[in-house]
């Protein structure tokens, strides 16, 4: 089972990979710079993706239009997606579960190696 | 509480915890007296835009050997030059920081959106590195013994909640079906 993590900071791309490898989870990462790169690649490997990281706010796509529109797709509206993101509003929060009804999770940045292995952790142990 | 006061906290608060979660350090603050402790050429800027019932910026100033060395944390490697991802992961501490204070300033009245976050590094030979999002326009100024350089950094966003309602229409509609289309055998 493949995890795409989706954010426009190669940065953070590469730091969640590493909480990832570090918690022991060997699931290949696929990454995606914006919300339209995410697009193109759950669209050409969704069979084999179980778990969405998602940013926000990122340039061409945002992360926000993106639930939105994987919400409305049948073949990938319940892949589990966690947003992870430094919008942490409440306002936001209702937001992005109101775009995706059925989204699994909500990740406010900044957060330990710890706190996000305890969140990504009962979607890989399935 | 005067805003100055709930900003300091929301400052103080985001620094703490960014630091904490992302460095591994405690941090130790205290109020600077305006004169920047950085002295070299070679330094990175961070900084990012609030607009909102607030508005301003967040600038992070850094020399280039802390930067690498931040980013080295970040990534749990030995950066010691400035590359993309020195510049990368300074974006992303300001970002983290803003979106921080923005967090904790929630149901007290004010707020903002954040810019996308500019960053520069100026080196030794006052080369100018960015972002590979941004653009960057660079401006030498002169007028007698004034001289000085003008830097404007930009991005375009196009998640913004008040862009024009058909492009947005279309361009929501258009990403689901961009994935219907992909998908369908």
């Amino acid at each position: 089972m493949k995890i795409l993590v989706v954010d426009d900071s190669a940065v953070q791309r590469k730091m969640i990979t590493q909480i990832i490898r570090k918690a022991g989870f060997e699931n290949e990462v696929m990454e995606a710079g914006d919300g339209k790169l995410a697009i193109q690649a759950l669209g050409t490997s969704y069979a084999e993706i179980g778990l969405i990281l998602c940013d926000w706010n990122m340039p061409n796509l945002s992360g926000i239009e993106f639930i939105e529109a994987v919400a409305k797709v049948p073949q990938v509206a319940a892949i589990p997606i966690l947003m992870v993101t430094t919008e942490g509003t409440e306002a936001k929060i209702k937001e992005a579960h109101e775009k995706h009804p059925g989204l699994a999770g909500y990740i406010t940045k900044p957060f330990s190696a710890e706190q996000l292995k305890e969140k990504i952790e009962p979607f890989l142990k399935q | 509480m005067e805003l100055k006061a709930i900003l300091r906290g929301a400052l103080l608060d985001s620094v703490a915890e960014t630091f904490a979660s992302i460095l591994s350090v405690i941090p130790s603050v205290k109020d600077s007296s305006g004169v920047l402790d950085i002295n070299e050429k070679n330094c990175v800027v961070a900084s990012i835009g609030l607009a909102g019932t607030l508005e301003g910026s967040l600038t992070l100033i850094f020399s280039g050997q802390v930067a690498c060395k931040m980013v080295s944390r970040m990534l749990s490697s030995e950066l010691t030059e400035i590359t993309q991802d020195v510049l990368d992961g300074s974006g992303e501490m300001v970002n983290i920081l803003a979106g921080g204070i923005k967090t904790r300033l929630d149901n007290t009245g004010y707020s903002f959106e954040l810019s996308i976050p500019s960053v520069l590094h100026l080196n030794d030979s006052m080369e100018i590195a960015r972002l590979q999002h941004t653009e960057v326009m660079h401006l030498a100024v002169s007028a007698g013994e004034l001289v000085f350089s003008i830097i404007l950094s930009f991005a375009i966003k196009k998640d913004r909640d008040k862009e024009a309602g058909h492009f947005e229409v279309k361009r929501k509609q258009d990403a689901s079906q961009s994935l219907r289309d992909i998908i369908k055998p």
